[in-house]
């Protein structure tokens, strides 16, 4: 039996995508982790065990979890059915308002028009893939043209056809090769990652590990033991490029900074192949259109290491349908940042990792202040911040969510009363009616919002006494809706949305002066009484938002909302 | 922020501000308590100053004014049948005019006399209130402004002597008393930017009749006479201290209803 102890974080995450990689030995009950063939794999506290027939069929497994998580293969099949579902479905006149959506964010005018430019718009996008596919593109040879496909929009349907089919058929060389493309970016050149190496790449990597590690037959230094695990006898000539050269930025090129050139640095098989199977112990996650990887360096414990990276895999990566939805990926975006957060109030590191880069995989190991773990944690700032997942802004035609807006704002302490005017303002102006604004979110989302900021101020920030409560300001919240009601009642709704518009300016320039004296003026008018919390406001600047913000929202109300959906149904 | 209160009566005598200011004492205590004792407890420069002004249509006559139980003198009293008085407030604080205007709502009405103050003929009065409008303001952004008095500027030296716009100095006690004025906290917590400067254009000494518990307790007098100035001046300072001094007024007793003035032009 082999013993492998836990390490580093890189070598911790090579275990956890060794065991994930081998998979059908283990299972978690009852929150432990248990294996189910202890001649194969057993656990310790600190460390796993194993014999080395583990690795019989090794090579399948480990190309079979790369392929998985590189998922291009099955994520193309199904986009390129979807293309000529696409085209074929373009002439029937149901599918337009879809269609046009879809491919050109609904700037078509007819029907006519779609069906023209959808052929040469899937064609781009499909070229666009194959530039980067050339396992693909060599395949299918020719690719008809602008012209042809003008003339006879079946040419393009029969040449994605034709890529379903060759996929199909030459699945296990694309196997191999997406294989190769994905590790070679995250490992650099090693064995069947060779550049110079285009076939049997499987093969390759069954001589050079499976079949070594399972019969033993590696050969040994006579000198020197492994580095890493200082127990086992070293592996002759290991050239110290093992996925772990990148991080530690050792490889043969770099060979002027390595005592007397020799680029050759004492490592075991095992310890190897451990660090060669680190991208299974990291978790994919899609952010800002990138991949990033995340990983839990929990290292008390290989129980609480591979529990803790399951679960954040378990959250972060749900199942994701062929229409991404976006309120799922700015959840994703909570989650992760969520997590984080429990993590660091355990003292646990957590290390987002961006393994695009093609010489040098950049590392994040994140740094949350106790106080921001703590307002991330809080399940009431969570399920505030949850209902946000599915608001956005537009201004003309770029859309943005607003809820991986404010985690960014959050993280990078900037979070402030700024962001709500900005949003408020969006909302006014999608209530006019604006070509160029428009927002989904509603003035009691903004009024949860505003409550977030206030909680972030007074308990991350700190510092701040707040001379108010929530409570203060949700009461100014209704005293703005009860003016609402009272223009309402007074035949003066079209007030509502000029005196919105000047309180919202006077909040933007902080000018409480302004404020007040719209607000006097406008309950003078009305010979209402003025809620006298407004005098809370004059004392600083923070309660000054909070309290004006309240009030704006109030007075913006979704009733009023509500009431004008409410007209447009009526009139049809 | 300046307002207007327009009040409902039918006589008003020439005794009238220490009335006026008891009717913001009454409104505060039903809105702000805290407030009010903050503002009236204690010597404390008021964030505000007031006028009140007369209908045109006004007849003045002469009538025993009943001041208290110690005091009743025969003096003006004008009869505004059927009509209104119109009481000007400006002040710096909002938390004056949220709490005033909030108290005056649900005062609705003020007993200007009670069983043995304030009598006219035996009469009592009270006032109706009727409506409390905004008023515009003027933004002032120069460092010299025409003002105009609404009412009258009352400037007294260290022995409590009133010193005259033509009295050489004139401006260096008016320098001395808005520097303590704007030293309060609750005012500005600092002296002027720059000192002020004061030329009389059309300036007339003005004698008012005043009267305070406290005056007549303690003199054995019925009325005080207070000499001050009214008219048309410019003043010049940093356009920050003089919108301090146009919301609350200039002088001594801006809180009885003296100092409020008007930009002009």
């Amino acid at each position: 039996m082999e013993k492998v102890y836990l390490g580093d974080w890189l070598y911790n995450a090579g275990i956890v995508g060794f065991l994930n990689i081998n998979s059908h030995l283990w299972e978690i009950k009852d929150k432990r982790l248990v294996s189910k063939n202890e001649n194969l794999l057993k656990f310790g506290d600190n460390y796993i065990e194993f014999d080395r027939k583990i690795f019989d069929g090794f090579a399948e497994r480990f190309f079979d979890y790369a392929f998985n998580q590189y998922g291009r293969y099955e994520n193309l099949l199904k986009l390129f059915e979807e293309y000529i579902e696409d085209l074929n479905n373009s002439e029937d006149i149901e599918n337009f308002e879809k269609l046009n959506k879809k491919y050109f964010q609904g700037k078509l005018k007819d029907n006519k028009e779609l069906e023209d430019k959808l052929p040469i718009e899937i064609f781009d996008r499909f070229k666009k893939i194959l530039s980067g596919f050339t396992l693909l593109k060599k395949k299918l040879k020719k690719l008809p043209s602008k012209n042809e496909i003008k003339k006879n929009k079946s040419s393009l349907g029969e040449s994605l056809q034709k890529a379903i089919k060759i996929m199909k058929e030459n699945k296990e060389e694309f196997w191999e090769s997406d294989v190769q493309i994905y590790l070679r970016n995250i490992y650099g050149q090693k064995s069947f990652l060779n550049l110079s190496v285009n076939k049997d790449r499987f093969k390759k990597f069954f001589e050079d590990f499976e079949e070594p590690l399972k019969e033993n037959k590696v050969k040994k230094d006579s000198k020197y033991y492994c580095i890493s695990c200082m127990e086992r006898k070293a592996k002759k000539n290991t050239i110290f490029d093992t996925g772990i050269s990148k991080f530690y930025g050792l490889n043969p090129d770099s060979i002027n900074f390595i005592w007397n050139f020799n680029p050759k640095l004492p490592l075991c098989e095992i310890c190897e192949i451990i660090y060669f199977s680190y991208f299974a112990g990291l978790t994919p996650v899609k952010k800002d259109d990138k991949t990033v990887y995340y990983f839990v360096n929990s290292d008390s414990s290989i129980d609480d290491l591979v529990r803790e990276n399951q679960l954040l895999k378990n959250i972060l990566t749900t199942e994701i349908s062929e229409n991404i939805l976006l309120d799922f990926f700015t959840q994703i975006i909570l989650e992760s940042s969520y997590r984080e957060a429990v993590y660091t109030l355990q003292n646990i590191a957590v290390l987002e990792l961006d393994l695009t880069n093609e010489t040098m995989p950049k590392v994040y190991s994140f740094n949350l202040s106790r106080e921001k773990a703590q307002f991330l944690k809080e399940t009431k700032n969570k399920e505030d911040l949850r209902k946000f997942s599915k608001n956005y802004y537009k201004i003309k035609d770029t859309k943005i969510s607003i809820l991986p807006e404010i985690m960014y704002l959050i993280l990078e302490n900037k979070f402030y009363f700024n962001y709500l005017n900005k949003l408020l303002k969006f909302y006014i102006a999608t209530q006019n009616n604006s070509k160029n604004y428009e927002t989904n979110i509603t003035p009691h989302q903004l009024q949860v919002l505003n409550s977030l900021i206030f909680r972030f101020l007074t308990n991350v920030i700190g510092g701040r006494t707040m001379k108010i409560s929530e409570n203060d300001m949700w009461t100014i919240y209704y005293k703005g809706k009860g003016l609402a009601d009272l223009l309402k009642s007074k035949n003066a709704e079209n007030k509502i949305q000029s005196i919105s518009y000047k309180l919202l300016n006077a909040l933007r320039i902080g000018d409480t002066r302004e404020f007040m004296d719209i607000l006097i003026r406008t309950y003078m008018a009305y010979g209402e009484e003025i809620p006298s919390s407004f005098v809370k406001t004059l004392s600083d600047k923070e309660t000054f938002y909070a309290l004006g913000y309240s009030f704006l929202n109030g007075l913006l109300g979704e009733e009023n909302q509500a009431k004008k959906q409410e007209e447009v149904n009526n009139n049809g | 922020m300046r307002i207007r209160i327009l009040i409902k009566t039918n006589k008003i005598p020439i005794l009238y501000r220490h009335r006026v200011v008891s009717l913001f004492k009454e409104a505060l205590k039903k809105s702000d308590k805290d407030y009010k004792k903050f503002l009236y407890n204690g010597k404390i420069t008021k964030p505000f100053s007031f006028n009140l002004v007369l209908p045109p249509n006004r007849k003045s006559i002469k009538a025993n004014i009943q001041i208290d139980e110690n005091f009743g003198i025969e003096d003006t009293v004008f009869e505004i049948e059927e009509g209104y008085l119109s009481l000007f407030i400006s002040a710096l604080d909002y938390r004056f005019l949220i709490s005033l205007f909030n108290g005056l709502k649900r005062l609705h009405t003020f007993d200007f006399s009670s069983d043995k103050n304030m009598l006219v003929n035996g009469e009592k009065l009270v006032w109706e209130i009727k409506k409390v409008s905004p008023l515009n303001e003027r933004p002032i952004k120069s460092n010299t402004i025409i003002f105009k008095t609404n009412s009258p500027i009352i400037i007294e030296d260290e022995n409590d002597k009133p010193v005259l716009f033509s009295d050489e100095k004139f401006e260096y006690h008016l320098n001395e008393i808005t520097d303590r004025i704007l030293k309060s906290p609750h005012i500005k917590g600092k002296v002027l930017e720059q000192p002020l400067k004061f030329e009389p254009i059309k300036m007339n000494k003005q004698v008012i009749k005043h009267t305070l518990k406290a005056f007549r307790e303690k003199t054995g007098k019925p009325v005080m006479y207070l000499t001050g100035n009214s008219g048309i001046f410019k003043l010049s300072g940093h356009p920050k201290d003089l919108e301090i001094l146009y919301k609350i007024g200039i002088g001594n007793r801006t809180g009885q209803g003296f100092g409020m003035v008007e930009v002009l032009g």
